[in-house]
């Protein structure tokens, strides 16, 4: 009986942090979207107060509090510094890299890439024109993702305790 | 100087001048001439050379040539990954880099509300070395009086004119304050605000800013006794210094032109002439030497 009661204890937790997990992942997208909407908005100071790419780079990590985006720009930096491949790939290996390290859709990771296409241009116009319009759709994702977290929040919470308990019947 | 000039080109032309060019061979060169579909041109006590398969040679049409890629990964070495941060100077067609070499562009203009805007799909690329030869100007000192005159530096492009300032500057801020409107960055080769190149111990400088706004500025705020100043060439930039000579302070600064004849009839400066605003007028010829100087009346004085 102790152990039928210990199991049913432990798949209704099980069940229930499941779907507090599915809840928290949209909160640590949402903060993560919000921080590297930060860095592109000083990088795009930046870039408007010509200040070189890699001294950007540098700066941006120098602020960031956040040691993964921290590192993605220090990384850059890094990289710039030693001039040994071309500006476009090195945002692309950068941004690839720290896809595989934060909560990030794989949209988001397109627009953040797309970057690359101007990263050099000549034109500062542009590349400012290229900035705004990826943190624009990184801050219609923000919103989405925070009116889901609110709807979203109550139901995977009680499906994790419903479902739990649906097991337990069943089984019990 | 040929380590911080090679950082500005790609591997594969870096490796070309680590396998065949000698230091000694490297310090003569005068310009580096990179442009799409053909081969590299290095000019070296005026003759050219280029890159065969194994060795250097005289024979230009033989040498390996240049990719469109080589070229951009040139442009973005010099730009450090970002040209937006040199767009005024490739409005102007070319770039300062480190110890004041200037790199001259060539491509595609766009314009703008009838101005360049920017140069895209660059096809040309030319370094131009500048050699900081201390004391060149310590023998012609004595030709410029106590307290000093204002001068103008004259020659054909090439004949050492910046070189030249950028000594009188160390020399003369010795005993006198002085302010350096240096527009292009050739006389302090200024890297993050810090001159690069020896300009004495009295010297301000106004990095990448337009001449004629920076001589009010310095004026205004760094009380110099003389204002130097590169390469004039605008109608506005000849207001100011008339401007900065009314109000006692004395201004150096260099010309592109051939001869006397010549700055006499140009419009630029017909006017300085006939009004004798400038004291001396030091000529240098194309082999980088002090040829003639003059005084206010234009009598030879050597």
């Amino acid at each position: 009986m102790i152990l039928k009661i210990l199991g049913s204890i432990f798949i209704f937790l099980s069940s229930s942090l499941f779907g507090m997990y599915r809840v928290t992942k949209i909160k640590f997208k949402i903060n993560n979207l919000k921080k590297i909407v930060n860095a592109l908005e000083i990088l795009e100071s930046e870039i408007k107060f010509i200040t070189p790419l890699e001294h950007a780079a540098k700066n941006i990590s120098e602020l960031e509090t956040d040691q993964f985006i921290k590192k993605f720009f220090f990384n850059i930096y890094k990289s710039l510094n030693q001039k040994l491949n071309s500006a476009q790939n090195i945002w692309l290996e950068q941004v690839n890299l720290l896809a595989e390290k934060i909560y990030i859709e794989q949209d988001d990771i397109l627009h953040l890439k797309s970057f690359s296409h101007v990263i050099t241009n000549l034109d500062q116009d542009l590349q400012i024109s290229y900035l705004k319009k990826i943190i624009l759709a990184l801050e219609k994702k923000i919103i989405f993702l925070d009116e889901n977290y609110v709807s979203r929040k109550k139901l995977y919470f009680n499906l994790g305790i419903l479902f739990g308990l649906l097991i337990v019947i069943i089984f019990i | 100087m040929r380590e911080n000039l090679e950082l500005y080109l790609p591997c594969e032309i870096k490796s070309l001048f680590q396998k065949f060019v000698s230091d000694d061979f490297f310090f003569d060169i005068q310009e580096i001439r990179i442009r799409v579909n053909n081969p590299i041109i290095i000019k070296n006590k005026n003759q050219n050379f280029t890159f065969a398969s194994n060795s250097l040679t005289k024979n230009i049409f033989s040498g390996i040539k240049i990719t469109k890629k080589n070229i951009d990964q040139t442009l973005e070495l010099l730009t450090n990954y970002s040209p937006y941060a040199f767009q005024n100077q490739i409005q102007n067609g070319f770039i300062t880099i480190q110890n004041g070499h200037r790199v001259g562009l060539a491509g595609e203009i766009i314009m703008q509300d009838n101005k360049i805007k920017t140069i895209r799909n660059i096809s040309s690329i030319n370094f131009r070395i500048a050699h900081e030869i201390k004391d060149c100007a310590k023998d012609f000192i004595k030709y410029i009086s106590n307290p000093p005159e204002n001068i103008i530096i004259i020659g054909p492009p090439g004949s050492g004119k910046t070189t030249f300032l950028r000594d009188l500057t160390r020399i003369l801020s010795r005993d006198y304050k002085i302010s350096v409107v240096d527009e292009r960055s050739e006389i302090g080769a200024c890297y993050l605000g810090v001159p690069q190149n020896d300009l004495g111990p009295q010297t301000d400088i106004l990095d990448k800013c337009p001449k004629n706004l920076g001589m009010d500025m310095l004026l205004k705020t760094m009380s110099p006794e003389i204002i130097i100043l590169d390469e004039i060439s605008e109608p506005a930039e000849i207001n100011s210094i008339i401007n900065i000579i009314n109000s006692g302070v004395k201004i150096i600064f260099s010309l592109h032109a051939k001869n006397l004849d010549d700055i006499k009839n140009r419009d630029l400066t017909k006017n300085l002439i006939a009004q004798k605003l400038i004291d001396k007028y030091f000529f240098l010829n194309p082999d980088n030497k002090i040829q003639d100087i003059y005084n206010k009346n234009l009598e030879k004085i050597f």
